[in-house]
This record gives structure tokens, sequence and C-alpha cells, in this order.
């Protein structure tokens, strides 16, 4: 479910709540906007994949919504509603409650979240004390257990971070994620650095817990053909705004925004006949002086001259997210003009 | 343009200087704290240059002087006043440039052509090599500069700008050794290092041609700093009397300062002066070093546009 | 008929690690064979660790093999020191790295690194610009005059990879080695430096060594392809072939955790522990034991010889490509 550009009253068929709800949002690092007017909503217990190459701002979304923006990174604008809440509005005690009990986050590397220099155990002790009045020996005893869910040994407890491997490491750090039963785990590329059967199988567990456990998941990656298969609805990012915003399998059979149709266009299949692949020509923009109009359309295979009059939109016009078919939007001129 | 080619954008062409500068100078020039330092030093070196026409050397020399001018405060006649024994303190700055400068200058130079060949050739070399090279780095970091100077002050009777020059290179150029060594072993694994050998780049063009090249900022901050260490050193072990007392030099003229208990005596201008001069021009040359400093290390440079270009990019897509 | 232009033979690399007093060695290549012919890409696929960027390094003769052969032109160059024969075999044999930042000097402009391999081979110095541009063109890298001029950060990472391929290719070399060429660049990049790498292969006849991580990218470029796991070459044959019926359990695995939107519904695979990276001392035995959910008595005691079970694929396993002794015990 989303919240368009013009306010339409929604049409979904569940009518719960969202629990996380972007609206509007801009982020800007100095004089860049790196996020540039997202509206998105996130179910409780989906899975919301949001994808995007290197700079289109997906980092900067999963930081904003974790509250965990640095300068020179600055909200400028919009809202982050929480189960209805304003997060941007909230203080620093409110925030310090928020964190890691109702969202938490996975990183891309674990060594980026775990201390080199501590038991694996201490630190989920440490963690835990941050949050709830516990005991030492009970905080390590959850985080036992912890270990367990994710299919650790649970006397892996006592070891150091670096005699652990990569995908161990990483298990630990969903663990962690988990040890306060969030209602929203924000992934950032979880498993890209991981090998491919070990992403698998790290995947097979979120999966299994996130049906056991309910939370829902923002997993933000590159890689498309991943969220296909892992999340329920798909949220494509380019320079700094939402393009396309559909279901997983809709996404996949029937993309509608160009840029969505050569992403899937840059991954070769793994079965079925082999053909000649196209990518997309050029390069993402400079988010310091992004493209007038469609950000896309100095890459767009759609966007010519001889068309004079789409041409002149897509040349000055930023496209609006727009539904195209149920549940499923697209922030392109000539998707609007064809429907 | 066919699928297959990749068009560079047009990029806004870059404001034309006039003057057809090195791009490591303008560089260093963007840099308000270089800048200042490179302007300072600009100015002493000129002073220098143009010391027969603007100061007397004659009156800059000190010793076995019999004049009538003793003491006088800064006037228009002496800029910088006299000493005790009427020497002119400007003509003693000004001439004593001619002797700082130059000394800093080529111990530096030294000091850092050794430290570069050896610390590269360390890096690179096996293991036995570099094993021997790190022991003669460590034998001669032990080396102190001032007592050593002292000595062969006392058994060389030289007390000749060669002589200092060759010490002080000779004492200093380890410790950058070691720092020039650590940096090429970082790059020496880097995949451009090992294409250039995959393309069959011998191990010498390979050490100065590509290594070098990328370690120029770090091998300019040594040069400077052993540039104005020698200066101290020098000026240090002539205060303390070691100095050749014939020859103007700001050391000198701080030496025979104390001597003669000119502070005390109200005679300002014959410490004043002198020492300002060495602070000066050490501060300058720190001044420049910062600016090297932040002008290498972008995370320094606040927002400055430009981007990364020595530094490692940290494992990130990139379009 | 294609001739074969590289040839591998028994290839293996050890590195020792641990004290001088236990002396123990990291097995990372055993006994890899395989034969690199012109107008074809072979892939070597594997997880990190499995060997392959050794295999590639020591092809590119950054390393030296502990043993084996590597025949170019009938000449077994794996240990020459010899000058002149290096040369020759570098003016034949180039490598492409993985990181396309890295594998260009920073400091020097993309000219500086097409210049240098025309002048150490002695290649067009009479038209050095020209050939520069000619280069460049071939990579798709275009205005020539002004891309040549630029240093590296100011290209993008596809633009580097461009200049690092037009750099393997100013010595006309018959081999490329690429290592993972295209795992650090954007998803939407990745098919266009495929894309040159199949054009050059067509045009120019050259030999490639694909190696990657990505079975997705293997298949799409790949006619041969090689499996490795440990430091052991597991499968080896024709890509489609193997990509679709694949012998070895491994193959299997990695097939089965690919992410793959169009397949219908996921089979779950079973989680077992096991590392694909390279052993320290292994014992006899297949490698993949461990992890092997088809794993027989002997696959512990007897290691798996490389058995063409089918026609011109091969496999190490016991149970799915038996050698004739093998199959008289089971």
């Amino acid at each position: 479910m989303i919240a368009t550009a013009s306010a339409e009253p929604r049409t979904s068929a569940d009518r719960t709540e969202p629990l996380v709800e972007l609206r509007r949002l801009a982020v800007e690092y100095g004089p860049v906007r790196a996020v540039d007017g997202v509206d998105l909503s996130i179910a409780p217990g989906e899975i919301l994949g949001l994808a995007g190459e290197s700079g289109c701002g997906k980092s900067t979304v999963a930081n904003a919504v974790m509250q965990i923006l640095r300068p020179p990174a600055r909200i400028a604008g919009g809202q982050i509603l929480f189960n209805g809440v304003d997060t941007i509005r909230m203080n620093r005690e409110e925030l310090r409650r928020f964190r890691w009990r109702n969202v938490s986050m996975v990183f891309q590397s674990a060594m980026n979240a775990l201390n080199p220099v501590m038991r694996v155990g201490d630190q989920f002790v440490d963690m835990m004390r941050a949050h709830e009045r516990i005991s030492k020996r009970d905080a390590l005893a959850r985080g036992g257990e912890l270990l367990d869910l994710v299919g650790i040994d649970t006397r892996r407890v006592r070891a150091y971070p670096h005699e652990l491997s990569g995908g161990m490491r990483q298990r630990v750090i969903i663990a962690m994620a988990l040890a306060l039963r969030p209602e929203l785990v924000i992934m950032d590329e979880p498993t890209t650095a991981l090998d491919v059967v070990v992403q698998r199988e790290i995947l097979q567990q979120v999966k299994t817990l996130q049906r056991e456990l309910g939370f829902a998941v923002l997993f933000i990656t590159h890689d498309l053909s991943l969220l296909v298969e892992i999340a329920d609805r798909i949220a494509i990012m380019y320079a700094g705004e939402i393009v396309e915003e559909a279901p997983a399998g809709e996404i996949h059979r029937a993309p509608r925004h160009p840029y969505t149709v050569g992403l899937m266009q840059s991954f070769p299949p793994l079965h079925g006949p082999i053909v000649r692949m196209t990518g997309i020509p050029g390069a993402p923009p400079d988010l310091a002086s992004p493209p007038a109009g469609c950000r896309f359309h100095p890459r767009c295979p759609h966007c010519r001259p001889e068309d004079a009059e789409l041409y002149a939109r897509q040349t000055t016009e930023r496209p609006r997210l727009l539904e195209v078919s149920p549940a499923h939007s697209a922030a392109c001129h000539l998707v609007e003009r064809e429907s | 343009m066919t699928q297959a080619q990749v068009e560079i954008p047009l990029a806004a062409p870059a404001g034309r200087s006039r003057i057809a500068l090195p791009s490591w100078l303008t560089l260093l020039l963007a840099n308000p704290k270089a800048r200042v330092g490179l302007f300072i030093l600009g100015a002493i070196v000129v002073l220098a240059l143009l010391a027969p026409l603007i100061a007397d050397r004659e009156s800059a020399i000190t010793f076995g002087r019999i004049t009538f001018d003793t003491r006088k405060p800064p006037s228009w006649h002496h800029l910088f006043g006299t000493d005790d024994h009427g020497t002119d303190i400007w003509a003693e700055v000004v001439w004593g440039a001619r002797r700082s400068l130059p000394l800093g200058f080529f111990a530096g130079l030294i000091a850092t052509v050794l430290a570069s060949v050896f610390g590269i050739l360390a890096a690179y070399a096996s293991s036995a090599l570099d094993g021997a090279l790190n022991v003669i780095f460590n034998v001669f970091l032990i080396i102190p500069t001032i007592p050593l100077l002292v000595d062969i002050n006392a058994f060389l009777h030289s007390r000749g700008m060669l002589t200092m020059i060759l010490v002080i290179a000779c004492t200093l150029w380890a410790f950058e050794a070691r720092i020039l060594r650590g940096q090429a072993l970082t790059l020496k694994n880097r995949d451009f290092i090992l294409a250039a050998k995959a393309t069959g780049e011998s191990t010498w063009r390979i050490l100065f041609g590509e290594l070098m090249p990328n370690m120029i900022s770090r091998i300019a901050a040594a040069f400077v700093l052993v540039f104005y260490i020698a200066i101290l050193v020098d000026a240090g072990l002539e205060f303390l009397g070691f100095g050749d007392l014939q020859k103007p030099s700001w050391g000198v003229a701080l030496y025979w300062a104390t001597v003669n208990s000119s502070v005390l005596q109200g005679e300002w201008w014959a410490f004043l002066f002198p020492g300002l001069a060495i602070g000066l021009t050490v501060l300058a040359l720190t001044l420049v070093l910062a600016g090297i400093d932040e002008v290498s290390n972008p995370r320094l440079r606040g927002l400055g546009r430009r981007r990364r270009r020595i530094w490692r990019v940290p494992f990130k897509r990139e379009a | 008929m294609s001739t074969t232009t590289l040839e591998v033979e028994a290839l293996t690399k050890h590195f020792p690690v641990g004290t001088a007093l236990i002396r123990s060695r990291v097995h990372a290549v055993d006994d890899v064979s395989f034969a690199l012919r012109p107008g074809t890409i072979t892939a070597l696929v594997g997880e990190s660790g499995s060997g392959k960027s050794t295999v590639a390094r020591l092809l590119a003769r950054l390393y030296q093999p502990t043993s084996g052969r590597v025949v170019f032109d009938g000449k077994d160059l794996a240990r020459t020191r010899r000058r002149r024969e290096l040369l020759r075999y570098r003016a034949n044999v180039q490598m492409i790295f993985q990181d396309p930042f890295g594998s260009l000097n920073p400091a020097k402009t993309v000219r500086h690194h097409l210049v240098r391999p025309l002048r150490i081979h002695g290649l067009h110095t009479d038209r050095i610009d020209d050939r520069v541009h000619e280069l460049l063109d071939t990579v798709g890298l275009v205005p020539p005059e002004r891309v040549a001029a630029k240093y590296p950060h100011e290209l993008s990472g596809g633009q580097r990879q461009r200049v690092a391929i037009a750099r393997a290719l100013a010595v006309e070399p018959q081999v490329i080695v690429a290592d993972e060429p295209i795992s650090m660049l954007d998803v939407s990049i990745r098919i266009g430096i495929l894309n040159l790498m199949l054009e050059l292969k067509e045009k120019q006849d050259l030999a490639f060594l694909y190696v990657t991580h990505d079975l997705a990218s293997a298949r799409y470029v790949a006619d041969d392809i090689l499996v490795m796991y440990a430091g052991q070459i597991v499968e080896q044959g024709p890509a489609d072939q193997v990509l679709a019926e694949p012998l070895h359990p491994y193959t299997q695995l990695l097939l089965a955790s690919v992410p793959d939107p169009s397949r219908d519904g996921h089979e779950e695979i079973e989680v077992r522990k096991g590392l694909a990276a390279a052993a320290v001392d292994p014992p006899d035995g297949c490698r993949f034991v461990g992890r092997c959910p088809i794993s027989v008595e002997v696959c512990r005691r007897v290691t798996p010889p490389l058995v063409e079970a089918r026609p011109q694929q091969s496999a190490r396993c016991h149970v799915n490509a038996p050698s004739p002794a093998i199959r008289e015990e089971l």
C-alpha cells in the first residue's frame, strides 16, 4: 500500500495500518539531496525489498528510518511514521528506547557491528542491559538462546568474532538484531559479501524466523534476482527517488518503468535460452546536479526528441509515482501516457 | 554511438589558468595554510637572494670587529639595531638566511633521497634484504644528532656547512626511511603494481616509476620535516657556541645575544630579530607541512570537491 | 579446428603457514589441469578461497607454481626466470583484475597505462598515440583523445575496467585471464563488460579465462566451465551441459543456491558445515565429503580422480563419476 502523491484513497485489500510510513522523505548531505521525496510504507510482518544501484539513496533511507544519520547528513523534510508516531520529532531519550526495540538493523559487514575485542556473549549482555533491567547471567543465557535460534552452537557464545566464519558472524548480528523482538528489522546488503551457498543458508534462516516471530523486514540490496525470491513487495530506487513499486512476482513478470526493465535485463538467467542482454547504458547521475525532469531520461531508450511532446515532459517535469495496476505503481511519463 | 560505446560525459571545462603551474603547486596553493607558509617562506627566500643589495655583509660579521655603532636600537640607519659589537642585526638576519635556507634544503634533499630509495627498496625486497636494511635503519636511528655534531666539531675543527648538512642528513634519514617503507609496503600489493608486473615492467621501473609517484606527498612531507629540523639543529648548535663566528648566521646572533646578556641590558632587538627569523622560517615550513598533509588526505580537506586520489576506496560498488 | 593456446597440467600451489617448527601447507591449488582454446571463454567458478584467484595469478606468472606445467606454444613456462622468455609469455597472456580502481595507478593518466605495455614490448612505437586511441576505441571509450588524458579517479568503475581491458589488449595477447572483472561494478554496467568480452572473443579470436563466483554470468559468457572446490577442480565440461545436468554434488549445491527468479518455488537446501576454502594439509579422500548428501565410505579414504563420466564432461566424484577401479569396489 502506498501513499500516492495525489493522495488517492487507499485501496489495498488488507486494511491494517502500515507499520512504517515514509511521507515525502528528503535527506540532504550538504548541497546534495540523496533522498528526494520518497513515499514508502511497510505493513506489519511483510518483507519489503528496496533495490537500486550504488548512490541511489537506499542506504540513506535505511539510516533515516533507524535515525542514525550523522552530520553532514540531515533530514530535510517529510515524515517517518512508526505506528503513526513521527520519529523525526522524537527526542533523544525516546529515540534511544525506540532504536533496537522497535527497529533494529543488520549491516553488510558484521565487523562493522561487532566489537573485535569482546566475546560474542558479552556483546549480547552489553546490548540487552542497555535496554532492559536484566542480570548478566540471564542476558548471557538469552544470548545463547538467540544463537541457537539462528543455528549456531550455543557454546559459541564465548567466542571472539574473528574466531567465527563470515557466515556465522552475519548470523550473530542477525541474532543481535532480533534480541529485543523488534517489529521491523532493516537489512542493508546483509549477504552481499558472503558466498552464494552461505547466502542461501542465511536467507532460509531469516525466512523461517520471520514466519515464526512475525517481524517485518526492509531488505536493501542491489541484487534484484534475490529480492524477487524472498520479498513480498519490491520498491526500486533511482537517483534518490522511488521509480516503481509492486509485488515481487509482478516486478519480475511485468516491470513497467524503463529502469526496472533495464535492471531485469542485467541479470543473466540460470535457466532457459541464453540471449544477448543489454544492461543499461550510461551511469547514474551526480546527485549534486541531477538531470532536469525525469532523472532517468538521459539513459532511457524511450526518451527520444522525435516524440516531441513526451520528450518535453521527460526533460522538464519530474514524473509522479502513479498507480498503473492494483498495488503496482511507477513514476514514468511514458507509462502515464499509456494508461 | 553504438550500444557498446560508453560516452564520456562532457564535463564543464576547468578554468584555464594563464600561467601553466605544475598541478601539485596549484593544489598546494589552494590550501590556506600552505598558502601562508609558502608566502612567508617566499619572502624570506627573496630577502636572502637580495642580500648583497640590501645589506652590507661586512657589518654582519661580529667577530673581531671594532666599531662605534654599538648597542643602537632599531632606526632607519640600522633597521634592526646593532648589538654589543656593533654588528648590524638586519644584515645578520638577511645574510644568515643564506646559511640556514640552503642548509635546510640540502639536508632535507639528501635525507629524503636516502630515505626514499632505501625505504622503497626495503619494502619491495625479499625478506632477507628487508631484514638487513631494517638493521641498518635501526643503527642509524640510534645515532643522536646533536651530540654527534658536537663530537665532530671537537675532532674535525670543521664548522662548515657541508659537514653540518651531511651529518644532519645521515642522522635523520633513517627515521623517514622507516615511514616510507611502511607506506611502500601498503602499496606494493595493490593490483596496479601487480598489473605492471604482469605487463612485463622491469622492477626498477615499477619501484620508481609506478610506486614512488604514489608516495610523493609523504616524501614531500619528509623533505619539509628534515628541512626545518636541520635549521633548528644548526641554530641550536650555534647557540651553544659551536658555530662559525666568522660567518653571519641566526644561531650565532643568538649566541652573542646570550653571551652579551643583551636582554638583561634591555637590548631586546639583538635577541628578537634573529629569533623571529628562525621562528618564522620554521613556522612557514610547518604550515606548508600541514598543507601537504591536508592536501594528501582528502578526509582532512573539509568539504572540498576533489575526490579521493591516492586513498583506497573501501569496498563499495561503483557505477 | 581450434588448437590449444594454453595448456595447464597438474598445476599445484602450496603456501607455507605456521611457524618454522611446525611447517604446514595450505593447498591453495591442487592438481589443476585444463586447456584454453582460441575464440573460447572458459569460466572458472568457485567460492572465496577455492583457489580460483590463485590459478589466475599463476597463469599470469605473478606466483610460481609449486609443481605442474603451464605450456604455451609448446614450451613449459611455469618456472622460467629468463627475462626474454618471460617477456614473450607476458606478451601473450594478460590479466584483468577485480578492483577497477585498484588496478590502475592513481597517479598516472589513462594514456600512461596504455603506453607502457606498448613501449615495453616495442609495439607501434612510431605511432603510439594513434595506437592508444585505437585501443580505447576498441573497448568503447570515446572520444579517445579526451579519455587518454584522464586520471583513474575521473572515470567511473565501468570505464576504469574498460581501460584495464584496453591495457591487456595493448600487447596483443592470445590469452586474457579475467579475475572477477565485474563483481565490484554496478549491476547495470556488468552486462556491458561481459558483452565486450564476447565481442573480443569473436573478433580477435582471444582465449579468455573468466574467473568468477557468479554462476549466472558464467553461463552467459562461457563456452566451457570449470568448477573449483578447496583447491581442486571438481567438475568440468561445456558450460550449458554442466549447468543443465551437473554431475558433482557441489555443482548441484551451487545451482540450488543461486537466486533464480524464474524458478518456480524453491527447494530448501540442506545446511551442512564445511567451507569451500583451501584446507591446510588435507588428508586423502574427497574434500567435499563433510557436506555431501550422497557420500559413501570410500569417499573418505580415496581422493576421487577426475573422470569423464559423459562425453566431454568430467567430475571428481566416486558416486556420480566413478573411475573403473572404484566401480568395481562399489
